[in-house]
């Protein structure tokens, strides 16, 4: 059966002919042709991984040796006994849901600023996403030297201008919970990220929606609310879910404030800080795994981690399904 | 302001009153409208540009260490403008840190990934935005999930893997998996995908264009704002990707800048000066490609609004 | 990580180790395993091998330093070639774990003494013991050294280099303060350090602008003290089965640790690692904000090239009663028990203990190696400097091994609290002892 026949005048080199296009050409099958090259990759690099993290969260194993399975004592262990785990919880319930709402207001602000054309533009553009375009360490030492204490740090010499006494952000043994705080603060650096995305959101709404309100004679406001959000809701349901993930899986600046604004005592510092108080998910994760080498334990706490991840994503697509608008979708 | 001249009360013709005042009144409307407008722009202005510098003072900080001695920058009060300025640092950084090497492997990985990585991208999400097919939903979420379980637990099977394969040592590890899309990337294109108009696909189809051909001849075309985006989103990652490079490379010669940037700091002393640098060196590959990419973000246009 | 579904066992020629190693990824993977396992027997093959050996980084030019000499022993022993990989300090230790997780670790696998008992509690060296030239090639370094590379009989590495502290001092500071410069060999009492200090502290304007020390780098000065006091701390510093804090001594050791914080002598934590009083070894002594500091073997080199011994002396760490102790570290080498060759790491790690030790004094450590350490003294400037060394040498005591991690942190909390004057000496002697000793027998 001729599967590919050369190309006629005009037309791509071979084309697939007979059964084998007609089979194509359904919508059904394109549709998973195009999906596949994710799939392989999946099935190639991600799914032994996956199982090997389901499998061995039921293991004791160390750094090197054989697995040994103990059923759930990993998990019981992980909800009873666990003290670092359950200040990491409370701290990632309010560092996830400020920082998110933060990172997605502020975001959104500065995009529809920023959206127009006008003198400076870009430059602002520019500036906004700047903090994002350092690489790891370059942010851990920029964000030390702001936070640092006495009147060190960037912060506190502002305060001082303004005659305000300093603040212990990251070394503060009577409130602890102001390095947490002061993880919150860098925030407000970060928002670059979702005003590109919203930019591009927002760029993606036709003008004839506006044009449409304009005539209706909708003010700034209501276009707003009635174009502008609905129209945005894709994009926004996607910068939400990515930032909160993303807020989850902290760990590079937690690290940093926690370890390298060190103040701590001996050569082994803490990676949750001072009395775990910047305990987060993921630098707990390393803790166990990487400085302690439980990989069963680490593995379980993987395992939770990723199902609180995916309740938290969960109500946040609930809740975006009544709203969200896709205009040409195939929903 | 009024309006120079005509007062409206000289007609005596009943209609005409009428009409002038709704002339009027839209006039004022309108300078009303410039004024507002003048003002909310000049309210932006303040806005931006008092963010701004408050973007801008951690890298005023660093630009100024960058330039000094080791105790100046330490001395406080803060030295904002160093007195000598030590351009000699930058030359350290790349005489005796070798970064140049570092910029021009993290270039070529992180070009390539973001070209790779994108296209194929760009296909699965029109898979996944345009098509209909059983499995849809649940691989969605599938994708979805890979992204929630944290990293760390996968590096060992994942390496472990890659030893099997014989890959350890070389590019591959590194290169081979973008060859398969990133999941951030396949739900940032999706989702702009899904508001594009349904229209102007099914006209293409209707002019006999392939599913491949609407793809690139009707999708992408509207799509360069997402497409900027994911780009630049793309190179960042890999330009500060620490992981891969450490664990599967091991000489010199292919060492990358996030993993440069820590040879500054060892356990007696650290550079910070010449480190600062070094900061500065990395961030500016990024800015200037980010500082061109996104003028493009704006000249996406959807093509032939359809009234 | 051994992980999941298949595993296979390969016997190694050094006895039962398994190495795991697991089938990869469905659609992509090859065969299942490598099906290497054997290494070459005997004594060094006839065809040439190549080995790789990790170490972490010192500074551009000392890298490249230990490169050359590590590429040196193959002029001794040509059918060996050696591969250096240097990599900074955190990212060396987490590719390390990541490879012999992996099963593919180097084969020369640099050892530091306070990250090692973990990789010698879990098997990831193999035990030397095994290799029948042991008691030859060890017989000439330091005992209680090689001790300290011992691991529940097994010996798990050869160490190669002494991590020893010294008290650098800030000659300027101290002439203006009016205190006499420390003896280069005698160690200082405590108790005349302490008066010294009190004349280096120094407030400006309400906030201190100098301190008298820096401790920050001389952890655990506290076990220093409690055993100058007399006391004992642990029973054996190499995974210990019993920690004693809440003696006499100890509490004593402890007040006086904690007086160097309440009375303004030392840098607060808060501000030691940050911030101008955080400055590195030698920077700190030049920044004219502290007057003591830790000066180590590594820094010499540079106080010799930039002329710095105007401006900076040494004397080793204080002593109480004439006793001097200072606790420190065994920097060591150890084979990767999933090597592919063994015998020819082996061979390294004999030369590097000895004919290499001349040259790896000066890169790096104090050589373990007597001949080695006593031959510096001819080699090494400044010379003043290595009699320090050389005196504090005497009080060398090695500094706790223990593979619980949990234990290290709970010491940290409770020393932080002392320091910032949260907990008295007494409380903070019995939560040491009681946490301390709970974590250590959860350890076993």
């Amino acid at each position: 059966m001729l599967v590919l026949r050369r190309a006629g005048a005009g037309e791509r080199a071979w084309r697939p002919v007979g059964p084998v296009r007609r089979f194509l050409k359904q919508e059904k099958v394109a549709g998973w042709v195009f999906v596949a090259p994710w799939v392989i990759g999946f099935l190639g690099f991600n799914l032994y991984p996956l199982l090997a993290t389901v499998y061995n969260s039921f293991t004791k194993l160390g750094l090197f040796g054989e697995a040994q399975w103990v059923g759930l004592k990993n998990y019981q262990q992980l909800f009873t006994q666990d003290a670092p785990f359950g200040r990491a919880i409370s701290n990632m319930l309010i560092y996830v849901v400020l920082t998110t709402t933060i990172y997605i207001v502020g975001g959104l602000l500065l995009a529809l600023l920023l959206q127009h054309k006008f003198p400076g533009n870009h430059f602002f553009r520019v500036i906004f996403y700047m903090p994002s375009l350092m690489v790891g360490v370059g942010i851990g030492s920029m964000m030390v030297q702001v936070f640092n204490g006495r009147n060190y740090g960037l912060i506190n010499e502002a305060l001082g201008l303004l005659h305000i006494p300093p603040v212990e952000w990251l070394n503060n043994y009577d409130h602890p919970w102001m390095s947490l705080v002061a993880l919150i603060v860098t925030t407000f650096w970060f928002m670059g990220g979702a005003m590109l995305i919203f930019i591009a959101g927002l760029k993606g709404i036709s003008k004839t929606y506006y044009e449409a309100a304009h005539i209706d004679g909708a003010n700034a406001w209501r276009r707003f609310w009635s174009v502008t959000l609905p129209l945005l809701t894709p994009v926004l349901l996607f910068n939400t879910v990515m930032t909160l993930i993303g807020n989850i899986q902290a760990f590079a600046l937690p690290l940093i404030f926690a370890g390298g604004g060190s103040g701590s005592v001996g050569a082994v510092v803490s990676v949750l800080g001072y009395h775990d108080s910047l305990s987060m998910f993921l630098t707990y994760l390393y803790q166990e795994g990487f400085v302690d080498h439980k990989y069963g334990y680490a593995s379980a706490i993987a395992m939770v981690i990723f199902v609180i991840t995916l309740l938290m994503t969960a109500i946040v697509l609930g809740v975006f399904q009544r709203f969200t608008f896709y205009q040409g979708s195939s929903e | 302001m009024s309006v120079a001249g005509t007062s409206p009360s000289t007609t005596s013709v009943s209609g005409n009153n009428a009409q002038e005042q709704a002339y009027t009144d839209g006039v004022k409307r309108y300078q009303r409208g410039r004024r507002y407008q003048r003002l909310s722009m000049i309210l932006t202005y303040i806005v931006l540009i008092v963010w701004a510098l408050v973007i801008l003072a951690p890298f005023a900080w660093l630009l100024s260490a960058s330039l000094k001695t080791i105790n100046q920058y330490y001395a406080s009060p803060i030295q904002w403008i160093p007195n000598p300025a030590m351009w000699s640092n930058y030359i350290e950084v790349f005489a005796i840190y070798n970064f140049g090497t570092y910029v021009g492997n993290s270039l070529f990985l992180a070009t390539y990934s973001m070209i790779v990585s994108g296209v194929v991208s760009a296909l699965v999400a029109y898979g996944f935005a345009r098509f209909r097919f059983p499995g849809r939903t649940p691989l969605f979420i599938l994708m979805l999930s890979t992204m929630m379980l944290p990293p760390q637990v996968l590096t060992i099977p994942l390496y472990i893997t890659f030893k099997n394969l014989g890959w350890i040592d070389t590019f591959l590890p590194i290169l081979v998996p973008q060859i398969f899309g990133s999941a951030y990337s396949i739900f940032l294109f999706r989702q702009f995908f899904m508001g594009l108009p349904r229209e102007l696909d099914d006209a293409a189809r209707v002019d006999g264009c392939s599913y491949l051909g609407v793809w690139w001849h009707v999708i992408l075309p509207q799509s360069r704002p997402v497409l900027i985006v994911v780009s630049i989103f793309t190179f960042l990652w890999s330009w500060s990707d620490a992981w891969g490079p450490l664990i599967y490379l091991n000489s010199e010669q292919t060492r990358t800048v996030p993993l440069g940037l820590l040879y500054f700091s060892n356990g007696f002393t650290t550079v910070y000066p010449q480190m600062m640098a070094a900061t500065v060196v990395a961030l500016i590959v990024p800015v200037i490609l980010y500082a061109i990419g996104q003028r493009y973000i704006d000249s996406g246009v959807a093509i032939a609004e359809v009234k | 990580m051994v992980t999941s579904m298949n595993r296979r066992r390969f016997l190694k020629q050094a006895g039962n180790v398994a190495l795991a190693s697991s089938v990869g990824g469905a659609v992509l993977s090859a065969c299942g395993g490598p099906s290497t396992g054997q290494s070459a027997g005997g004594t060094s093959s006839s065809s040439p091998v190549t080995i790789t050996y990790g170490w972490w980084s010192n500074g551009p030019f000392k890298d490249n330093a230990m490169k050359d000499w590590v590429k040196s022993f193959s002029d001794k022993h040509p059918n060996i070639q050696v591969k250096p990989e240097i990599l900074t300090w955190s990212d060396y230790w987490n590719k390390l774990q990541t490879t012999v997780a992996g099963g593919n670790a180097w084969d020369i696998v640099g050892m530091a003494g306070f990250m090692a008992a973990q990789y010698f509690d879990q098997g990831a060296l193999l035990d030397l013991s095994t290799f029948s030239d042991l008691s030859g090639a060890s017989k000439n370094l330091l005992p209680l050294s090689v001790k300290m590379c011992n691991w529940k009989g097994k010996q798990m590495a050869l160490p190669v280099g002494l991590y020893v502290p010294l008290l650098g001092y800030n000659k300027a500071l101290l002439k203006k303060a009016g205190v006499p410069f420390p003896d280069p060999v005698t160690p200082m009492e405590f108790a005349d350090f302490k008066a010294a200090a009190a004349k280096l502290s120094i407030k400006t304007g309400g906030q201190y602008t100098q301190y008298a020390i820096n401790i920050n780098d001389l952890d655990p000065l506290w076990t220093d003290l409690i055993l100058m006091e007399g006391g004992q701390v642990y029973d054996s510093a190499i995974n210990p089965k019993t920690i004693t804090t809440n003696t006499l001594e100890g509490i004593k050791g402890l007040t006086e640790w904690q007086s160097l914080y309440s009375e303004n002598l030392a840098v607060p934590i808060g501000q030691q690692a940050n911030g101008p009083f955080g400055a590195g070894d030698i920077d700190s002594l030049l920044s004219g904000k502290v007057g003591f500091s830790r000066l180590v073997l590594a820094d010499f080199i540079q106080v010799q090239e930039q002329n710095l011994m105007e401006q900076i002396g040494v004397t080793p760490l204080f002593s109480i009663n004439g006793k001097q102790v200072t606790v420190s570290n065994a920097n060591s080498f150890g084979v990767f028990t999933g090597s592919k060759h063994p015998q020819e790491a082996w061979e390294f790690i004999k030369w590097a203990t000895s004919e290499g030790q001349q040259v790896f004094g000066q890169i790096s450590d104090l050589p373990a190696d007597n001949t080695a350490a006593n031959g510096m003294l001819a080699n090494t400037k400044p010379t003043e400097f290595v009699k320090t060394l050389l005196a504090a040498e005497k009080g060398f005591t090695p500094s706790v091994m223990t593979p619980n991690v949990q234990f290290s942190t709970d010491l940290s909390n409770i020393l932080t609290d002392l320091a910032n004057g949260k907990l008295t000496p007494e409380k903070a002697a019995e939560q040491m002892q009681t946490k301390g000793q709970a974590d250590i027998s959860a350890a076993a």
